[in-house]
């Protein structure tokens, strides 16, 4: 199995088995376009605190099946090993979904989502203010508006 | 090597445009397509309102699945007997219709459902609002609505893909109106409507004629109002051209029910039938032969089903072999008031015809005390002895026994259940679940 080496943001090189590399699919694309290459592929959006994790994941699901249908993969749990892998803190989970939206690795994506919505419920707005650090930028009149605009959608 | 040099460059140059949104991780900072994507996991009402007044770049995201379920009221099941629900529409309704446009509900609303009665007046208002981008309508009490104001919904929602209408006035007039504006139909469920005809099915059709394909429905569902809708063997010929059905279920008498397994299994027609439900209403009417020579052809030509239910059937053993042996996906068979089949054949399915995932039988005269695979569920007279299902569990008892189980396979020339080592199988397990039902009512 031949290697590919990862140059993360902050200039550090990881060294990964091609299948594990491929978990990401911009990366994959690039593989398949460039073909075999001796140069580290630079990743200037992901610093080397992320890319670590990210290459963690990747590794514990190099074999999984790749599933494409969209609801299937919307609506499966998330796993127990999942979960404790995004036992972070908050900035690093942000920072790796944005790193999972850019290198494209869907399954990551939908789990650090998931783990974003899973705090969410169950909340009131106010809550997730607070919990997020989110400045309310509506008027009080415009909240006023859209309470009443969506009270039937509510009360579903 | 230049080649990749410059790949690699550009992709820095690509890459270094989503820097900007990549530096500052916080939840109100992330782009709004990942705002999106983690709300596609939020399915509650309640906190997808609450999302939807923490900012306004969540306002935004949260709008199209907050309104992509327009609902109204609880259904209560009423298929088997039951009361229609009796409520008038809300006044809340008439307050949502007068609010200020433009609305979410006008752009965003791909599903209706509506539980109470409505007033003519009312649902032109909503078919109004709500925009063309719909595509799932369920309504439950249309007894105050019109065949006219009913083809309005043909007009006003184009991109319908699915329909349910209970106790709604459809008429030929009305499916006219959907053949022609709503091509993309695929799901039709017509649920006590008391005005359905003969010719309902023409208009679709003839449209598909007229189009030069066949009418593209893929499920069909039919409980009418009145078992005795006088449906002719031309219901028969339209029903017979929908040739990418993949699911039919129709309550109707013996006769019509005869003619349409009969002329469906000799035009081997709906090819792609998977998912197959009958429940012929007046079986007693009829004294002659046994209906294994009408079902058998039919399941010789419909080698894909995997969900069949029957119900008022007089089919025999005969017709469940024909299943284990042309039906190799089946995963679901549902049989209600099929007095012939026995303990025996239902066995030998189980054993044949291996995805038989789940099999129904209530009031099929199989007991309890026959058949101690099976699930008896006791009513509160406890005059019913018939068994009520197979789950997995038993059906994995009868696959484990395997051929020296109850049936006849024991090499001798008779061809019945009566087998020594059969009888002694049988009582041994009797014994058991007398006793399991002993010790369960001592514990009571």
């Amino acid at each position: 199995m031949s290697n590919v080496r990862l140059l993360s943001s902050d200039n550090e090189e990881f060294v990964v088995q091609k299948e594990v590399a491929e978990r990401s699919v911009l990366i994959k694309n690039m593989l398949e376009d460039v073909g075999e290459t001796d140069s580290a592929i630079p990743l200037p959006n992901v610093t080397a605190k992320v890319l670590k994790k990210v290459i963690e994941w990747c590794d514990h699901h190099s074999s999984d099946p790749v599933t494409t249908d969209e609801t299937e993969r919307r609506t499966t749990d998330i796993d127990e090993w999942d979960q404790k892998f995004m036992e972070v803190d908050q900035e690093t989970l942000f920072d790796i979904i944005l790193a999972a939206n850019y290198l494209d690795i869907k399954p990551l994506l939908d789990v650090g989502c998931k783990t974003v919505a899973n705090m969410i419920k169950g909340k009131t707005a106010e809550e997730i203010r607070k919990i997020f650090n989110i400045v309310n930028d509506f008027t009080p009149e415009e909240e006023a508006q859209i309470r009443k605009e969506n009270e039937w959608a509510e009360d579903r | 090597m230049k080649l990749k040099f410059i790949s690699f460059q550009l992709l820095l140059l690509l890459s270094l445009s989503f820097y900007i949104t990549m530096s500052t991780s916080n939840l109100g900072h992330l782009p709004a397509e990942i705002i999106s994507s983690i709300l596609q996991h939020i399915s509650d009402q309640d906190d997808l309102f609450s999302c939807s007044v923490v900012n306004r770049c969540f306002y935004k995201q949260t709008l199209p699945f907050l309104w992509r379920r327009f609902t109204e009221g609880i259904h209560f099941d009423v298929e088997e007997g039951g009361q229609e629900e009796e409520r008038m529409a809300p006044q809340s309704v008439d307050s949502l219709m007068q609010q200020q446009l433009p609305h979410p509900m006008v752009k965003y609303v791909q599903e209706v459902e509506l539980c109470s009665r409505w007033t003519e007046t009312q649902l032109m208002q909503l078919m109004s609002r709500i925009g063309p981008q719909l595509e799932k309508v369920t309504m439950f009490s249309g007894r105050l609505v019109s065949d006219t104001c009913l083809q309005a919904l043909a007009y006003y929602w184009p991109r319908l893909t699915q329909l349910e209408l209970h106790y709604h006035n459809v008429t030929p007039d009305f499916m006219m109106a959907i053949a022609q504006h709503c091509p993309q139909l695929r799901d039709l469920y017509f649920f006590g409507c008391p005005r359905l005809s003969p010719n309902i099915f023409a208009p679709l059709v003839e449209t598909g004629i007229r189009d030069g394909h066949a009418p593209p429905l893929e499920k069909l569902k039919i409980r009418p109002w009145d078992d005795n809708i006088p449906w002719t063997y031309q219901t028969v010929l339209d029903l017979s051209q929908f040739a990418h059905l993949t699911s039919f279920s129709i309550n109707a008498l013996a006769e019509f029910m005869y003619d349409l397994i009969t002329t469906i299994a000799v035009m081997e027609a709906w090819p792609h039938l998977t998912h197959l439900e009958l429940t012929c209403v007046n079986t007693t009417a009829r004294d002659d032969d046994e209906d294994d020579d009408l079902l058998i052809p039919f399941i010789q030509t419909h080698r894909q089903l995997r969900h069949v239910y029957l119900q008022g059937f007089k089919l025999t053993n005969a017709t469940l072999e024909a299943m284990a042996t042309y039906l190799p996906d089946l995963t679901y068979l549902g049989l209600r008031f099929i007095s012939l089949v026995t303990v025996r054949g239902v066995r030998r399915l189980v054993r044949d015809a291996w995805c038989l995932e789940r099999m129904d039988l209530p009031y099929c005269s199989i007991y309890y005390y026959e058949f101690p695979e099976a699930v008896y569920i006791p009513d509160d007279d406890n005059d019913n002895e018939n068994v009520s299902h197979l789950d997995q569990e038993g059906m994995d008892q009868i696959r484990r026994i395997g051929p020296q189980g109850i049936c006849d396979d024991d090499n001798d020339d008779d061809d019945d259940a009566d087998d020594d080592e059969d009888k002694a199988w049988l009582r041994q397990w009797q014994r058991s679940f007398v006793n399991l039902r002993l010790y369960g009512s001592g514990v009571a």
